[in-house]
């Protein structure tokens, strides 16, 4: 029952029955009550005429990295006895130092400021509103209205930073890149012998070719390096990263920031699909804004489970130019294969980045013999299935999540030494 | 502020046990007693809902203590004490949602000289309308039997608008 029903009743009761009983005393009993009462009803705030600001020192931070918000209130109408102000923070965030719910009284005209720092988990963070109770100094009736400050706070997946992130698509587009393009030309990498063309500079020409050749001169020629257009598919089903209650999705969404960073650091043309609960397409683009737009969406990536997305059938390949890379950041099902090899047979290049799905769950099971058991069974099926991805041309880094992606991703994804690429193209 | 609060339920039990056991109702005495020892207890091991019962019964038992005649000054006392605990119950609830930023003994401060203020004005009113005796007609008790009704009519309706 609200206080001040409760003060009334008994009040007024009092009132009613010492005048029904024509009882002067009852009636002084309840003088008390209302004057309490009245003072309640007097100073009973009516309408809030606040000016309410929040400020945050950044919008966009790393995971448990601290943002200090600034909050800020000023009445411009009556004085306030007594006042509760509260910024409603988004699920998940935690206030590090301070406090966002504040009692304070507010004379006319004053303005009050409170700071305080909050810290949160990779996501993107809406604020919407800040809630304000203002009561009457014997907190009897009281007032509450919402004032709408919307702003937005990422939280972004840490980039660890990829020295070298080969991939050779089929096709490349026409800029120059990082990324071989099977095409004669300036290069690095010799590609191949052709007729000396004038213009050609001398130290281009191929001397032991041309000796044996009566009139002939030949030139060396390189392969060229362009820029391609590469697709992320960052796999968020439940069913592929939940195991034992813990989940690989967090490990997924760095390989692909890393991937992203270092794929759009090389010039190429990068692209996003988040495929879990739902389909999140970001378009591709160039540069350091693709590179925000990535991280924004991996940021509010969550993994999550459903019917239509359960299985790769609904994987919409035609998101991606025909012969361009695909990167599939993914822990694996075995049902994954068939769609994985039939997008190699259409042309694309496909690179499975897979965080390691059986280390990890044994790393959180306790040490029994059934468990190493159950492990090493489970480890040659997925030994079976990374072989024939391998063997349908598919480039695998199977990555086990207890060393940093970066140095999984050194050897596997680093280009050979210019020693080795030549040793490889003879023996070729 | 808690010391204030328990002795507050303290006065309030023990003005009305003592005046109940004055005249002559020494089993309602130690029921009262019992029930603001009981109050107090609710208040320490911090149950919240102990002073909207405590409060009602305790003016209820000064109503009924005014009804067989015993004094005025001690129901008045009781009540007034009630009225104390009452408040202060809810205010510590109220201050309980505030940082360790906000100036909480300021407000503490205000708070106490407001109610102390009222609680007295009140005390005063009271004796005066004691002391001073005026009669009324049948149709002055009427009206203003009026007046209360719809000051309870006008209570509702602020409290339905407000939310």
């Amino acid at each position: 029952m609200p206080r001040s029903l409760l003060l009334g009743l008994l009040a007024y009761g009092l009132l009613l029955i010492g005048l029904a009983t024509l009882r002067g005393d009852l009636i002084a009993l309840s003088v008390p009550l209302v004057l309490y009462l009245f003072f309640g009803l007097f100073r009973a705030p009516q309408t809030l005429e606040l000016d309410v600001t929040r400020r945050l020192s950044a919008e966009r931070i790393a995971p448990h990295q601290t943002v200090t918000v600034t909050l800020s209130v000023t009445n411009r109408g009556e004085e306030m006895d007594e006042m509760l102000v509260e910024d409603v923070l988004p699920e998940g965030m935690t206030v590090a130092d301070g406090s966002n719910r504040h009692l304070t009284g507010l004379a006319r005209g004053e303005t009050r400021t409170w700071t305080y720092t909050i810290s949160a988990p990779r996501g993107a963070y809406g604020f919407e509103s800040i809630q304000i109770e203002a009561r009457d100094g014997l907190g009897l009736l009281s007032r509450s209205q919402t004032f709408a400050a919307p702003m937005q706070l990422a939280v972004l997946p840490p980039v660890l930073r990829l020295r070298n992130a080969l991939v050779r698509p089929r096709a490349t587009r026409v800029y120059a890149g990082t990324i071989p393009a099977r095409v004669g030309g300036a290069g690095v990498d010799f590609f191949g012998v052709r007729d000396y063309q004038p213009g050609d500079s001398p130290r281009r020409i191929n001397w032991h070719v041309s000796a044996r050749q009566r009139e002939e001169i030949y030139s060396n020629e390189f392969e060229q390096e362009r820029v391609a257009d590469i697709g992320i598919i960052l796999d968020g089903r439940d069913r592929t990263n939940i195991f034992s209650g813990h989940s690989l999705f967090e490990h997924s969404v760095q390989a692909c920031a890393a991937l992203a960073a270092a794929f759009l650091t090389q010039g190429n043309r990068v692209g996003l699909l988040l495929y879990g609960q739902y389909l999140h397409w970001t378009l591709p683009g160039y540069g350091k804004f693709q590179r925000e737009k990535i991280l924004h969406a991996l940021a509010s990536a969550r993994h999550g489970g459903s019917d239509v997305f359960s299985n790769l059938a609904h994987l919409p390949a035609q998101l991606f130019p025909i012969n361009s890379q695909i990167v599939f950041v993914s822990p694996l099902a075995n049902e994954d294969l068939g769609v994985l090899v039939q997008l190699r047979a259409r042309g694309y290049q496909v690179l499975v980045v897979s965080p390691d799905p059986v280390s990890f769950e044994t790393s959180h099971l306790p040490r029994l013999a059934q468990a190493g058991q159950a492990a090493r069974v489970i480890r040659l099926e997925r030994e079976l299935l990374l072989g024939q991805l391998r063997r349908a041309g598919i480039q695998i880094l199977n990555w086990d999540v207890s060393q940093p992606f970066d140095q999984a991703a050194r050897h596997a994804l680093s280009r050979p030494p210019q020693w080795a690429r030549t040793a490889g193209r003879s023996a070729a | 502020m808690k010391f204030v609060q328990y002795l507050a339920i303290l006065i309030a039990a023990g003005s009305l046990a003592y005046d109940y056991f004055a005249e002559g109702h020494a089993s309602l005495a130690r029921w009262i007693l019992f029930l603001g020892l009981a109050w107090l207890i609710a208040e320490i091991r911090r149950w919240r809902p102990a002073a909207s019962f405590g409060f009602p019964i305790c003016i209820a038992l000064a109503g009924l203590g005014l009804w067989l005649d015993l004094s005025l000054g001690w129901m008045l006392a009781a009540s007034s004490a009630a009225l104390i605990a009452w408040d202060l119950a809810d205010f510590m609830r109220r201050v309980s949602s505030a940082s360790s930023e906000d100036d909480v003994p300021a407000l503490t401060r205000r708070h106490l000289a407001r109610l102390m203020l009222i609680t007295s004005a009140g005390l005063i009113l009271s004796l005066v309308g004691t002391f001073t005796r005026l009669e009324f007609s049948f149709e002055w008790a009427a009206f203003l039997a009026l007046l209360a009704a719809l000051g309870v009519t006008q209570l509702v309706g602020w409290m339905k608008k407000s939310g």
